[in-house]
């Protein structure tokens, strides 16, 4: 009987520590991969790497920067970061330890990177994602389409809001890791506004999918003289459309005694 | 019984020669400031006439006053509560600037200055909107004395409905008649800018009725100036304001008669105390048109009945202001003699001044090429108290002027005056109480007393007769919100919002 519980604890300890194993690998490859690359190399000068990286041998402070997030600048064997990466509140507090001891093992464990399924996800559908950002087609979960803050190109000659940089190159700039960028925004503003309408991978990907196309659109310094002639035109339209009431304006009471007599 | 007293102005206008010193002193008192130099808050006007704002009575095109629909609702003529809101923006029933007058000056300056020459120098017209030398077209009293009469006189709404036979005699020269109407600001019972105004900045103010406008709450919507039926409501271009007659008030508190009234060289104007029935409004104003005249008299009430008194007395009106309303000629002219009229009650705002209509020369009539005045031997006013229809003015029109349309009213009131005229004649003249003039005066219903006391109100009066002005106990409603001996410091000349030093 002793001998029998004794071997079911070895064996529920034993399922307890591949679990953590596995899950340390595939939390990564969920949560992380998608800035910090599948293997941990990061993107220069954007996202630091997690690999190589002598900050994150400290497990601890792996932990606290996944439980609070981090901004601000940051120096990586020579590279100099200033972003901002959003916290993780979602991750339990076993899920965290492992993730950062995972981490601060150098990724040791080399598990078949998860990322891989992103990778292996049906390419993104650039028309819709021209639709899902200008907003012609609805987020899933309701976020506010992309074009309120940003403008890109081939998005009409109005262009997009002002309050978010230009995404005309951002493809390049982030290359594979955009989906994921796009999904978990770390930016301050963006963060904050998709925070409980998350977009969905497929849309994130679709989005991606259509800033990575690029386009011939006009550039943003185009699009503000467009606009100054679109306004032009419509101003010169509402006139002409309005000439042809001018002359029946109320005639004054003097006038019109006048044109009586 | 909710009684309340108003401040009220009677014009005599069988005395107005049409001078304007009314219209001056007005102007040089409150409306010779930036902004308001095309405001007459009391003007004079020929009739008939146009008058000013050039066709002011025309309410489609003005869209003044109230309309009855005959089944108990009073309605704005400018607009119902929906659309006041949806035209909040637009308001073409305002009168143009065109429809005043473009207010104009001369380069006085010109008359030093200019080079020697062969001609004398002019000071040429300026126009105080913009500056430049304009030509004049229109003033404010532009058809004085039927002038242009050819636009004016021949457009006035009040003479449309008349005959066409009337009409041709009025443009004839041996048919031609005038009179003078002053006007300011009514006063009215049933104001409709306050009812129109959609800040809620115009008001009746509680002691004497006098309408206000609240130059911190006006926001310039300018509903009040296209709801006045009077056009006295104007709109300050400068401050962006509205400003009316506000019936002198400083000078009331002060017991002076409104500057207008005490200016009068004619001695046309009356000041008095009038107590009326608030609660009775309502129905007053909701009556056929030929009844109105007599619904609104129905609401002044008389100062003299004990339960008037109590009832006034209630309402915090103080004594001395009963005894001002008991001794009102306002009251007496409008009430006991039943003189004086409202100006178009048509409008049914229940106008508070009052005017007793003029009586006019006897129709000339061509007899062998000569013109033959006076057909009665006795005199003209025997020919006119036999029959109203040989008067110059055609009752009708006097009708459409101050009593909705009604003659009877306007005949019982110049027969009146007629009968006056006869009974004092015949003291003067024949020396006696004759028997024609006994037998006019009871025709309308006069007593050789009453009559004496009409004829010396209208012919002798003091300046104390003319304007029964009761205290206005300013002391007390300063008691009433701060001390007095503060609020002695913080009255005089002074600053709303003191200078700061070094700005
Ligand atoms: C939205 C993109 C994004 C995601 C997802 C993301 N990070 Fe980051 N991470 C960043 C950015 C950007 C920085 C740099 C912040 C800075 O400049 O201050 C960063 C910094 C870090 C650092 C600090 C590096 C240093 O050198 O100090 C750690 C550790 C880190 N991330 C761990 C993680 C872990 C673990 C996950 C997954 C739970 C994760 N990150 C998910 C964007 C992301
Ligand atoms: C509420 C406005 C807002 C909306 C909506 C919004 N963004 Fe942003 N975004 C910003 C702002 C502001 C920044 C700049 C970083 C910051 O301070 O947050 C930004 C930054 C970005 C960046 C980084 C650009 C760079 O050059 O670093 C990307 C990529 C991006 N947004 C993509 C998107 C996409 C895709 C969408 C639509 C799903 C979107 N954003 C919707 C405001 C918005």
């Amino acid at each position: 009987m002793r001998m029998q519980r004794s071997w079911l604890l070895a064996l529920l300890l034993m399922l307890l520590g591949l679990a953590t194993a596995q899950s340390g690998a595939a939390l990564y490859g969920n949560n992380c991969a998608a800035c910090h690359g599948a293997s941990g190399e990061g993107v220069p000068g954007v996202f630091p790497p997690l690999k190589g990286n002598p900050n994150v041998e400290d497990p601890a402070y792996v932990a606290k920067v996944i439980r609070e997030g981090k901004s601000g600048p940051l120096e990586v064997n020579g590279q100099t970061y200033n972003g901002a990466m959003p916290p993780f509140p979602q991750l339990s507090d076993a899920e965290v330890e492992a993730l950062a001891r995972y981490i601060a093992a150098g990724l040791s464990e080399a598990p078949a990177p998860k990322p891989a399924p992103k990778a292996a996800k049906p390419k993104g559908d650039p028309v819709r994602g021209r639709a899902l950002f200008l907003g012609e087609q609805r987020f899933q979960n309701g976020g506010s389409p992309c074009v309120a803050c940003h403008t890109a190109k081939s998005v009409g000659a109005l262009g997009g809001g002002a309050l978010g940089p230009d995404l005309s190159d951002v493809a390049q700039r982030f290359g594979s890791a955009l989906p994921g960028v796009i999904k978990q925004p770390g930016f301050k503003v963006m963060r904050v506004i998709y925070r409980d309408k998350p977009l969905t991978d497929q849309e994130a990907q679709d989005v991606a999918a259509f800033l990575a196309e690029g386009g011939s659109g006009p550039s943003v310094a185009t699009a503000g003289s467009r606009l100054l002639g679109l306004g032009f035109l419509g101003f010169l339209v509402l006139f002409l459309g309005m000439f042809p009431f001018w002359p029946r304006q109320r005639e004054t009471y003097l006038q019109r005694l006048r044109r009586r007599k | 019984m909710n009684v309340r007293a108003q401040m009220s102005m009677l014009f005599h206008l069988d005395k107005c020669i049409g001078c304007h010193t009314c219209s001056v002193a007005c102007k040089n008192l409150w409306t010779d400031r930036k902004g308001t130099e095309y405001m007459w808050w009391n003007n004079v006007e020929t009739r008939p006439g146009t008058g000013y704002p050039v066709g002011w009575e025309d309410q489609s095109h003005y869209q003044g006053g109230w309309v009855y629909d005959g089944r108990g609702e009073l309605k704005l003529r400018l607009h119902s509560k929906a659309q006041g809101l949806t035209r909040l923006f637009f308001n073409p029933a305002l009168p143009d600037l065109e429809d005043y007058y473009e207010p104009f000056t001369f380069r006085y300056g010109d008359l030093f200055s200019a080079p020697a020459g062969d001609d004398q120098p002019t000071a040429i017209p300026i126009s105080m909107i913009t500056g430049e030398p304009m030509n004049i077209e229109s003033g404010p009293n532009w058809d004085d004395d039927l002038g242009g009469s050819n636009i004016y006189a021949k457009n006035d709404p009040n003479s449309q409905d008349l005959p066409d036979s009337v009409r041709a005699q009025l443009e004839e020269i041996e048919g031609v008649v005038f009179n003078y109407l002053p006007r300011i600001c009514n006063h009215c019972l049933n104001p409709s800018c306050v009812a129109a105004c959609p800040t809620g900045a115009i008001y009746k103010r509680g002691e004497d009725g006098v309408v206000l406008v609240n130059e911190n709450k006006c926001k310039a919507w300018r509903m009040c100036i296209s709801a006045c039926p009077y056009k006295k409501v104007y709109y300050n271009w400068s401050t962006g304001k509205s400003e009316k007659c506000i019936l002198c008030f400083p000078r009331l508190e002060t017991g002076q008669a409104p500057a207008c009234a005490h200016s009068c060289v004619g001695r046309i104007r009356y000041m008095g105390v009038l107590l009326y029935d608030a609660d009775r409004i309502p129905d007053a104003a909701m009556v056929p048109d030929e009844a109105l005249v007599e619904s609104q008299l129905d609401v002044i009430l008389d100062p003299f009945d004990p339960e008037v008194i109590a009832a006034a007395k209630k309402n915090g009106i103080s004594d001395d202001w009963i005894k001002a309303a008991q001794n009102s000629p306002v009251y007496k002219f409008v009430k006991v003699w039943r003189l004086a009229l409202p100006l178009h009650p048509e409008f049914r705002t229940m106008a508070m001044m009052f005017y007793i209509p003029p009586l006019s020369p006897v129709m000339g009539v061509m007899e062998n090429n000569t013109l033959n005045l006076a057909v009665d031997a006795r005199g003209p006013e025997f020919e006119l108290f036999a029959d109203l229809s040989k008067a110059r003015l055609p009752v009708k029109y006097l009708a459409n002027l101050f009593s909705a349309g009604n003659e009877k009213i306007i005949e019982d009131v110049l027969r009146k005056m007629l009968a006056v005229r006869i009974f004092k004649r015949a003291e003067t003249v024949d020396g006696a109480f004759t028997d024609e003039a006994k037998s006019a005066l009871s025709e309308v219903g006069l007593d050789p007393e009453t009559a004496e006391e009409i004829y010396r109100l209208t012919t002798l009066p003091t300046l104390e007769d003319r304007f029964v002005i009761p205290p206005y106990h300013r002391e007390a409603s300063i008691e009433a919100w701060k001390d007095p001996l503060e609020h002695k410091g913080l009255t005089g000349v002074g600053y709303i919002q003191p200078p700061v030093r070094g700005e």
